[in-house]
């Protein structure tokens, strides 16, 4: 095999494993083999056109070339919705790959299948793989080979907020191990020359050596890793990532509104956010965002389809826009937020800075910065009011909205005694809004108490903490609540989350930090989407006039009747309770779940490393107690304080001389004070009767042996200084002395 | 090892700094995926350095050049025969035997089995391209691993001497180079057996040597007399060899000085198998051949040889040194000039060696067919001009273009004897 037939393999081997490393980003697992056929291609193209000399300059081109019509002839077989295959294929191409970055602009991983995007893959790693073939085989940089496979790797280790996994990295560290390897075996092929005659029968080929190198080396290396990378702890600092900011053409991640919403309920101070002057009666509810899926989780975001301009589209699910508008002026006094506080429902909007919006909530998102500072910000809107008449309401049918695949599903996990409690509560309702009417009732009953501390828990838990047990919680409990048993009787719902409409002064209204508010929408069938407002009146006054039933089909429930009197007539200003301002800190369970498993492993990471640093000085101590504790033969005592004391000077820096007992023990004595010399000199002499006398007869000498032996220890210490002291105290040279004197010099 | 950065290649040095970055950025920002890319580029030279340097080898290598001494522009046969017991260390062992360049290229091989107990003869070819000596070795066994990230270099300590001499040719004998003015008949050793009673004598002149004055026959006839037949019968040959570089020309072994060298070791061992004593005198002076080792002549030749191994070329211009310590020496009856590119003063000053010796011989290298360009007109006619001086002195002079063997310009010189 020739050392370009190696190269192209090793190299054709490591993209078709980098492929894998881009699995998560995509549902579609189809773009693997069509890569592959590609990389086959590409490799096989090298490898045939390098072993017949061709330049590199050509290799490349024939590899283009083949990229080319590979991905032309690819995008024939794919249909592109703006574009079928009549269309030429010069236009076809393009808008596949319009279709594809706009897919992936606007999805989150893992993307639903699309067109568009395996011809996007496919293409990238075509040109992944020409670039590592000429990184390796065109100008022979074998090491840089592992950038353009990690740089597919970097892309949904980087992009995702999770952790790709151990399968992701073993795909890379495994292909480019085997380029290193093919370059090892080339290398090793070239290393012999200029021989005559050789005795051994492969001539020149290490192949077995090299491999058994190898494996000797990426094994334990790999495993070494993968260890390794569960051990060392990660932090994240905030602001320092470069995972989660908004990329460039990444998909913008939306924040959860929910969060601010508890944070700015519970902010100590009162203080005034915005201030609005609008065309219409009353005030409005200005709304930030909107949550439409339900989940175990709890209410949250999905992925959007954003869209640029000022104006927004159609209404959802409204069958006549009516005529009048309402304009708000709005300033943002000290606020910030990605989302545009607007009144529903927008029509069009007048603000500065890069702003999106979302067809089906109308809510208006900023296209840059995560969280866009607001201050100062001024802007206008032209709103319609969208609120249905009661009567009308009431022989309306749910309906059918564009996102109904998110909004309109009861999660199959919901458990069943929110389901039960849902349909008990609606039990005597027949119309969707009447049903509607009578959980929020319901929730507006006196059962409920509205207080900024309900029981911890999230997702469902939270629900039954609130429905079943607690019955304490603030708008987001009561919309939540309202917004999930809406879904279990059969009606689309989300949560929306935004202002209340604050209090109305001379200039116009004044919305506070704590006027942050979460209400339900409901969609009924040509009324589009309805707020319904399940929080007690304490809290935001009257209920919607056409959310309370006037009929008396609905009033099966006393309580929803009692409590659903307008007893604050308007919109009172001052009505907001105090909800207790406590500072308490809202700790999040689960947070602190994994501050504890960090402190613990940390914790336990540093009493390894701690044991580790004293296992010297620990079996060091051990030796010593064990040599000086007078047990044992007399002769075996004085060998092993010998051998102490040939330690403790090693310890110490000193080096032990050669020669008899009674010349070590008269250099040594020499370092002495005349005290401890003395010590030396009786123990050396005992040392050489031990050894060399016919019967050791020690003349009561041995009582004193451990006196003298720490007595010496205590005279080879003393001149020492601290670094020495230290040493011998924490990493004995004496333990790793007879590995010294084995290497050879 | 007590510098393991020594142990890493540039490679091994990059792949530690670069993943070392990357692990730090990674957990700063809390990638953990990222973060075991970096391990995986820190660990593995780690590792790497661990095993290469952990391996004891226990190899034995002998080594031997067959021949050790060769004339120029022969081959030579290296041999390693190498043996491993015990268990080889998990890296790639390659080996290379240092070798001068002017031997050949270096041989390398490597091992490649992993079974224990081994033993493997390894031959490989050399060439003396270049006089001198030489030692080849030691051995060094790389220890690498197949990534390319850590290389350890050790080395035995045997090493192989090889010594490259001239070319000695065999010569004929030149029968009217011998005792000085007689047929030449008779070897000098053998008239040297006869006697100091045959001794002639003469009377004594100014500037006579006062060591030759004949006791004998000047109590006999009451006047100075002094040994006339001594200075003809003392065997010797004085070589001027032109040693400088600037008469030279030509590449490698085709150099006109090697030819002049061999040329001067050639004639230097003939005559010395003659029974004659022989000085060498080359651009700086005497190589001091017959002044250390006596007459003995087998030590004398493998002086011979070994002094114009270690020849030189010198960056003098003039054969001023050569001639001035040729003069100064005992004279001898016979000079014999090796010369390159000559001017006419080279030749006056070259004159002053025959003056008192017998015969002048002259070998004039024609050194623009050794060289690759041709000298100017000028250095041409010089030369022919130096050439023309010498003969009409009496010497003996013959032209030797490229391509001609020392023999037969040695034998060209006898027939030019006998044509003239």
């Amino acid at each position: 095999m020739r050392a370009s037939d190696r190269s192209a393999i090793a190299v054709t081997i490591s993209v078709m494993l980098a492929c894998f490393t881009v699995i998560p980003l995509t549902s579609d697992g189809s773009f693997i083999a069509l890569s592959w056929v590609l990389i086959i291609a590409i490799g096989a193209t090298s490898l045939g056109l390098r072993r017949i000399r061709l330049t590199n300059s050509a290799v490349l081109s024939a590899q283009i070339a083949i990229l080319l019509c590979y991905s032309l002839g690819l995008s024939l077989t794919l249909s592109s919705a703006t574009s079928d295959l009549t269309t030429r294929w010069f236009e076809h191409y393009p808008s596949l790959w319009a279709q594809g970055i706009e897919h992936m602009r606007t999805q989150a991983s893992p993307m639903e299948p699309d067109d568009g995007v395996k011809l996007i893959f496919v293409t990238v790693i075509g040109i992944i793989m020409i670039m590592t073939d000429l990184l390796v085989s065109g100008i022979g940089r074998p090491a840089w080979a592992i950038a353009p496979p990690a740089t597919l790797f970097l892309v949904p280790a980087l992009g995702l907020g999770t952790d790709t996994g151990v399968i992701s990295f073993c795909c890379i560290a495994v292909g480019y191990l085997a380029i290193l390897v093919a370059e090892g075996l080339n290398s090793t092929a070239r290393w012999t020359r200029g021989l005559s005659r050789d005795s051994a029968e492969g001539f020149g080929t290490a192949m077995p050596v090299v491999w058994r190198a190898a494996g000797y080396l990426a094994v334990p290396a790999i495993i070494a890793t993968i260890v390794l990378g569960f051990a060392l702890p990660t932090l994240s600092l905030p602001g320092f990532g470069f995972g989660n900011g908004p990329g460039g053409s990444g998909p913008l991640q939306l924040t959860d509104p929910t969060l601010d919403l508890r944070r700015n309920l519970n902010q100590p101070e009162d203080r005034d956010v915005i201030q609005y002057q609008t065309t219409g009666p009353g005030g409005v509810y200005l709304r930030l965002a909107s949550l439409p899926q339900l989940s175990a989780n709890g209410w949250s975001n999905v992925q959007i389809r954003l869209n640029n301009g000022q104006d927004l589209p159609a209404i959802p699910g409204l069958s006549s826009e009516p005529d009048e508008r309402r304009t708000t002026t709005i300033r943002v006094l000290d606020f910030g937020s990605q989302y545009l506080p607007l009144p529903y429902a927008p029509r069009t909007f007048d603000a500065p800075g890069d702003w999106r919006h979302d067809a089906n909530s109308l809510i208006v998102i900023s296209a840059g910065q995560r969280v866009q500072d607001m201050r100062r910000l001024a802007y206008t809107v032209e709103s319609v009011d969208t609120d249905p008449d009661s009567s009308d309401l009431n022989n309306a049918v749910a309906g059918t909205p564009a996102d109904a695949a998110v909004t309109a599903v009861t999660p199959p996990d919901l458990p069943d005694s929110l389901i039960q409690l849902a349909n008990r509560i609606t039990a005597d309702a027949d119309t969707p809004a009447a049903k509607a009417a009578a959980i929020q009732a319901y929730l507006r009953s006196s059962q409920f108490t509205y207080s900024t501390e309900p029981l911890p828990g999230s997702g469902y838990e939270a629900l039954q903490n609130f429905l079943l047990r607690d019955r304490r919680g603030y708008c987001e409990q009561f919309a939540s609540a309202m917004a999930m048993m809406a879904r279990v009787v059969g009606i689309p719902s989300r949560v929306s989350v935004g202002f209340l409409p604050g209090e109305q002064d001379q200039d116009g209204w004044r919305v506070s930090i704590r006027d942050m508010h979460a209400w339900p929408e409901l969609y009924f069938a040509n009324y589009g989407w309805v707020r319904f407002e399940p929080t007690p009146a304490s809290v935001t006054g009257s209920a919607p006039a056409w959310t309370i039933q006037t009929e008396d089909s609905a009033g099966s429930d006393p309580s929803a009747d009692a409590s659903s009197e307008p007893t604050a007539g308007e919109e009172s200003p001052g009505a907001v309770p105090s909800t207790g301002p406590t500072e308490q800190p809202t700790d999040l369970g689960q947070g602190a779940g994994v501050a504890w498993g960090r402190t613990l492993i940390t914790a336990g990471i540093a009493l390894v490393v701690l044991a580790i640093l004293a296992a010297p000085a620990t079996i060091r101590v051990r030796r010593r107690s064990g040599r000086l504790n007078g047990s044992g033969p007399a002769e075996e005592q004085v060998e092993a304080a010998w051998a102490e004391i040939r330690d403790t000077v090693v310890d110490y820096g000193g080096s032990w001389p050669e020669g008899s007992p009674r010349a070590i023990g008269r250099e040594v004595a020499d370092r002495l004070d005349a005290e401890d010399s003395e010590s030396m000199s009786r123990v050396a002499t005992l040392v050489e009767r031990s050894r060399y006398a016919r019967s050791f007869d020690h003349g009561g000498a041995m009582s004193e042996l451990p006196m003298m032996t720490s007595e010496i220890r205590r005279g080879v210490a003393a001149p020492a200084g601290w670094r020495y002291k230290l040493m011998a105290a924490l990493l004995p040279r004496s333990l790793f002395r007879r590995k010294q004197k084995a290497r050879p010099k | 090892m007590s510098r393991p950065w020594r142990l890493l290649t540039t490679r091994g040095r990059f792949f530690i700094s670069i993943g070392l970055i990357v692990v730090l950025l990674a957990m700063a920002s809390g990638q953990r995926d990222v973060m075991r890319l970096g391990l995986l580029l820190v660990v593995l030279p780690i590792i790497a350095g661990i095993l290469v340097s952990r391996a004891r080898l226990r190899m034995s290598c002998e080594r031997s050049i067959e021949p050790a001494q060769v004339p120029l522009g022969s081959p030579m046969k290296g041999q390693i025969i190498l043996g491993q017991d015990g268990r080889l260390p998990a890296g790639v062992l390659l080996l290379e035997d240092s070798v001068p360049r002017e031997l050949g290229t270096r041989p390398r091989f490597l091992v490649d089995r992993a079974d224990p107990n081994w033993r493997r003869v390894v031959e490989y070819p050399l060439l003396g391209r270049v006089r001198g000596r030489f030692s080849t070795g030691p051995l060094t066994v790389r220890t690498v691993d197949p990534f390319g990230l850590v290389q350890l270099d050790r080395q035995f300590v045997a090493t192989s001497e090889v010594m490259v001499t001239p070319r000695i040719v065999p010569l004929p004998t030149i029968k009217t180079i011998g005792g000085g003015g007689s047929t030449g008949e008779a070897r000098p050793h053998r008239v040297g057996v006869v006697g100091q009673d045959d001794a002639l004598v003469r009377e004594y002149r100014q500037g006579d040597d006062v060591r030759r004055i004949h006791w004998r026959s000047t109590a006999r006839w009451g006047d100075l007399m002094v040994r006339r037949e001594e200075q003809a019968w003392d065997p010797s040959a004085s070589i001027v060899l032109d040693s400088r570089s600037s008469a030279h020309a030509g590449r490698g072994m085709q150099n006109s000085l090697e030819w002049a060298i061999s040329a001067a070791a050639s004639i230097g061992i003939h005559f010395l198998d003659d029974g004659f004593g022989i000085e060498i005198y080359e651009a700086d002076g005497p190589l001091h051949i017959s002044g250390t080792m006596g007459q003995h002549s087998s030590a004398s030749q493998e002086l011979v040889i070994s002094r114009l191994t270690d020849l030189r070329p010198r960056l003098t211009t003039m054969i001023h040194y050569a001639v001035e310590s040729a003069t100064v020496d005992r004279p001898g009856q016979l000079a014999i000039a090796i010369m390159g590119r000559m001017n006419a003063q080279d030749a006056h000053s070259l004159l002053r060696v025959r003056r008192n010796r017998a015969q002048g011989l002259a070998m004039l290298l024609d050194v623009d067919t050794f060289a690759d360009e041709p000298a100017s007109e000028q250095q041409r006619a010089q030369h022919e001009l130096a050439g023309q001086i010498l003969r009409d002195n009496q010497w003996r002079v013959i032209d030797v273009p490229r391509g001609m063997g020392v023999a037969d310009a040695w034998s060209a010189l006898e027939q030019l004897n006998t044509a003239a």
